[in-house]
């Protein structure tokens, strides 16, 4: 257990710009959906405020526990994580010809979400201790890699390509900090770039005709790329101060997809225009920034590793969400951290943030 | 677990390694920023345009037409509901789905559809049906939620009610063409497309009277398309009601008088040139051209040989037969050619050159002068009247009867006639005139083409003294805007359009012959003639081949329809102060123009309001006689 003497440590510029994003998060989804008043999601926002308690219990329970305690116990939560998500495709039944949640007492929870964490932890665990922080050799990657493709395999069928995708950047993130050899690393690269075609075979054909909507917007305005155009007008139309807060007409008239979801920040930029989409980025730029300098600050390898895993996993969700509502990523189901609607997304990142604060809350403890 | 902190080179490579990936992560969110900014602050109206076309939709409320009535109020043209089908291609669910479906049950082509629909605005509502039928009101209701982006709007649309009797006078209106649109954007932009606009008659000379303005509602849609609030509202301005000269009751009476004969019927009132009644036969039920004609029927009406969509009264030429007869007895007494006593002899033929030129009645009309040979139309008699005076001077009181042009009446494609002169033919054929020609022309044959209209102004000219007015429809025009009885916003007033080239005791001799034509004995017109009114007039007919030698051996139903006589009768009463004018033309009738002078008197007793039946006994009666066995020969 932590010290409590240690309480001027815990960070508490992160914590408020967390609540700050999740208090924000609930107000869009208020906007979202309270476009017509008798609508099916009105309560929505309601139900975001329960999922923030369970997250700040999360929260409290990945800080309050020393992390060296919860990495004791990183293969078996990892176990845990690979178990589950076996379970979602063998005993949950399709919604939208998709496999993702698991039900649990009623509440239907995302496995994906816990396993990037539980990845995140076995991985952390793994490099610290391995050997020290030292470039590696392709045998030396040999077993991480392993580890991270399990959970990326099984995602990958759900099929929830934007998760699995993340998942393969956080072991990629990771291993580039641990340090990777310069010809493995050519190596690497050469390898990813083969299993580029290899990727596109896999794919299903929404998700090639949603990069190919990328490449060419506008192609397909009313199809694929719907989404993509209705999110463009939404965030365009914001202009500089946008239409003011609860006036955002895309969003509250239905017109801009998953508003309330994958799509939040379009509601932010089209109502607080490009003065407030601007400030919400600095706002995920600051917490990134100080979780930098939480890992760099930490005491040993695996707060370190932990930190830097969580800091990944939060920066790439948050660039590959912004970008793909900009058009500049391609669509996919992915979260905008703490601000869209969803319990898996919200209590799962309070947790990692919680695991990140407890890193930082411990940098000196002995 | 190792708990050990990492060395001093160990921790300055891992911190290089995080600062690079962290300047890494830095650097998209600049990227990030940097698009936001070109979205939002560089290209961010036009994407605020691109909102608010998803958000608000516009509806046009259409104008609800003016109404037309008679001279005495009676509704002829209305407005009822009707319910139309637009699309609105960015509500659409499945384009060809909603093709297919739109094109199986409106019996509508596809590529057309097609076109129609990507080619508009995509937040704009395209008109896909007009009045849609009660079965395919019900399927669309039905299908709603499976068409999305299909809608139903009622507008008031144009309801004729008596369908073909008023064609001609009337007109229709129709959608605006894509001609009309383009012309229209060059000048005032007074028309949408879909509009309804006037195609033909005083739908379309009134157009603007009667079109009002449209309004238009904007509101606020979601993504499906459903009105979420009303934003504004313009509401749409009625037109302006019609009223015409036209006397409803004479127009039926002269329709169904005239029954399946094609023809047509022109009564005017002489006193002011104010159209009672104006009939060509056979028309059209306008309603068809409202709703959008099918192709199918549009090219039966446009292939039809009898022509229904021809206005006879105004487009139809035809030699104006003996009714020129009174253009040649005014010209033969202004030019002294002749005195009302002096008398030429009939023998039932005319020779000159080496042909013989017979008269209509084959033992001929002995000795006769000009009241005579008026009333019972003789031809020998006009033929020499013909040789005194030659064809230019006909043509010269021709003309001033308001023959060879236009009378200039309000309605669309009125056709001039041709009063021929010796330059004409030298002009146009490029030979001179035959001496010989001059003896047709007396008689209203040979080049010389009227048309029913011009007849009716001359006849009412002849009947109000000489003053030839240009005839027309308009009564007033009405608003029932902002005042609780109808503002009269115009009224329709005569126009002069010249006097008849008679000195007024040539005229009266006219007259008088011609009211022997109805009223003397051997007069060719004893069949309108009336008990208690005077009624004079005048017969003809007018030759469309010349049979030789002599046409009138033949029975009428020998010759193909297309080859027999057109017939004419003209009148007006009562004849001291005429109050109706009537020109009656019949199409290849075969018959004599006497045969028609009962549509005359019925036209005429119904305008006076006299009981016909009684005068038709009393004509009969009278009419016993030599008239009896006449009957069958057809008098001209």
């Amino acid at each position: 257990m932590g010290s409590w003497r240690l309480r001027e440590n815990f960070d508490w510029l992160t914590f408020l710009v967390m609540l700050l994003l999740a208090g924000w998060g609930v107000l869009t989804i208020y906007s979202a959906t309270s476009g017509k008043p008798d609508g099916p999601l009105h309560q929505l926002y309601t139900k975001q405020l329960t999922w923030l308690a369970y997250g700040f219990v999360a929260f409290l329970v990945a800080l309050l526990v020393d992390y060296h305690y919860v990495g004791k116990y990183a293969y078996v939560i990892y176990g845990i994580a690979v178990l589950s998500l076996l379970a979602v495709l063998t005993i949950s039944p399709p919604v939208q010809g998709a496999q993702r949640w698991l039900g649990v007492g009623g509440v239907r929870v995302q496995p994906s979400e816990f396993a990037k964490i539980a990845l995140i932890l076995a991985l952390a665990h793994y490099f610290a201790e391995s050997q020290k922080l030292t470039p590696r050799g392709l045998l030396d990657l040999l077993k991480p890699a392993l580890l991270t493709i399990v959970p990326f395999l099984l995602i990958v069928k759900q099929p929830d390509l934007g998760t699995a995708l993340i998942i393969l950047v956080i072991f990629v993130g990771l291993a580039l900090c641990v340090g990777i050899q310069r010809r493995t690393f050519l190596l690497l690269c050469a390898l990813v770039l083969a299993a580029l075609p290899l990727l596109w075979l896999v794919m299903q054909d929404y998700q090639r005709s949603r990069v190919l909507t990328l490449l060419n917007p506008g192609s397909d305005p009313r199809g694929a790329g719907y989404h993509s155009m209705q999110s463009l007008i939404a965030i365009g139309s914001g202009g500089v101060w946008g239409k003011g807060m609860f006036q955002g007409t895309q969003s509250r008239l239905d017109f801009l997809p998953e508003k309330h979801t994958d799509f939040i920040f379009g509601v932010v930029s089209e109502e607080l225009g490009f003065f407030g989409s601007t400030l919400l980025i600095l706002l995920y730029l600051a917490l990134i920034a100080r979780g930098v300098t939480t890992a760099l600050k930490a005491r040993d390898r695996l707060g370190a590793l932990l930190a830097l895993g969580i800091v990944v996993l939060f920066s790439v969700t948050t660039a590959a969400n912004i970008g793909m509502t900009i058009g500049v990523a391609p669509v996919v189901g992915i979260p905008l951290p703490f601000m869209s609607y969803g319990g898996s997304s919200l209590v799962s990142m309070m947790f990692a943030f919680g695991l990140l604060l407890n890193v930082r809350l411990r940098r000196y403890s002995f | 677990m190792n708990r050990d902190k990492y060395s001093h080179a160990e921790f300055t490579n891992f911190r290089r390694r995080v600062q690079i990936l962290g300047m890494l992560v830095v650097l998209v969110f600049v990227v990030l920023l940097f698009r936001l900014w070109q979205v939002q602050v560089l290209r961010g109206q036009a994407f605020r345009e691109l909102s608010e076309n998803n958000r608000l939709r516009q509806v046009r409320l259409a104008s609800r037409r003016g109404g037309i009535f008679d001279r005495h109020g009676v509704p002829l043209a209305a407005t009822r509901p009707a319910l139309n089908l637009f699309v609105v291609r960015q509500d659409l669910g499945d384009l060809e789905q909603t093709i297919a479906v739109l094109s199986q049950r409106l019996d509508l082509e596809r590529g057309w559809l097609r076109r129609k629909i990507e080619t508009a605005p995509p937040f704009m509502p395209i008109l896909i049906r007009r009045d849609l039928n009660r079965r395919d009101v019900a399927f669309f209701e039905e299908h709603k939620f499976d068409l999305p982006g299909v809608q139903l709007e009622v507008e008031p649309i144009r309801h004729y009610l008596y369908g073909p009797q008023l064609a001609h006078v009337l007109g229709y209106v129709g959608e605006v063409t894509e001609q009309q649109l383009a012309q229209d954007r060059a000048g005032e932009r007074l028309y949408r497309p879909g509009d309804l606009i006037g195609k033909t008659g005083v739908e379309l000379v009134y157009d603007r009277e009667l079109r009002g303005e449209n309004g238009y509602k904007e509101m606020e849609v979601d993504a499906h398309g459903q009105e979420v609030r009303g934003i504004r509202r313009v509401p749409s301005t009625p037109g302006n009601d019609l009223y015409l000269t036209i006397d409803w009751r004479l127009q039926q009476l002269a329709a169904t008088l005239l029954g399946s004969q094609a023809g047509a019927v022109v009564a005017l009132d002489p006193r002011n040139g104010e159209v009672l009644a104006l009939v060509s036969q056979p028309a059209y039920d306008p309603n068809q051209f409202v709703s959008g004609l099918s192709p199918t029927i549009w090219q039966a009406l446009q292939q039809d040989p009898k022509n229904p969509l021809q206005n006879r009264a105004l487009q139809g030429q035809y030699p104006p037969g003996s009714v020129y007869k009174i253009i040649v007895a005014i010209a033969a007494l202004e030019e002294k050619a002749i005195t009302p006593q002096e008398e030429l002899f009939c023998p039932g033929f005319y020779s000159f050159g080496d042909r013989v030129y017979h008269d209509w009645k084959k033992g001929g009309h002995g000795y006769l002068s000009l009241r005579r040979a008026l009333s019972e139309s003789c031809d020998v008699y006009f033929y020499q009247l013909g040789q005194r005076l030659g064809v230019d001077a006909i043509a010269k009181y021709a003309q001033g009867f308001g023959l060879g042009r236009p009378t200039g009446i309000a309605l669309p494609n009125e056709k001039g006639g041709l009063i021929p002169t010796t330059r004409w033919k030298e002009r146009v054929l490029g030979q001179p005139w035959y001496p010989g020609e001059t003896i047709s022309i007396a008689i209203g044959q040979g080049y010389n083409l009227v048309t029913p209209i011009q007849q009716a102004e001359l006849i009412s000219a002849v009947a109000n003294g000489g003053t030839l007015y240009q005839p027309y429809v308009l009564k007033r025009i009405t608003s029932e805007l902002g005042t609780a009885p109808p503002r009269t916003l115009r009224v329709g007033s005569p126009h002069i359009v010249g006097y008849l080239p008679a000195q007024p005791e040539n005229l009266a001799r006219v007259r008088q012959g011609l009211r022997d034509v109805v009223n003397a004995a051997h007069g060719t017109g004893w069949r309108a003639k009336l008990r208690n009114v005077v009624v004079a007039g005048k017969t003809g007919t007018s030759q469309v081949i010349r049979l030789s030698p002599d046409p009138k051996d033949k029975e009428p139903a020998e010759i193909p329809e297309r080859f027999r006589d057109h017939s004419w009768f003209v009148a007006f009463a009562p004849f001291d102060e005429p109050t109706i004018a009537v020109a009656i033309f019949a199409e290849h009738s075969g018959k004599g123009g006497s045969q028609f002078a009962p549509i005359a008197r019925q036209l005429i007793a119904a305008h006076l309001g006299v009981d016909v039946q009684v005068a038709e006994r009393q004509a009969r009666t009278l009419s016993e006689g030599p008239r009896l066995q006449l009957t069958g020969s057809a008098p001209e």
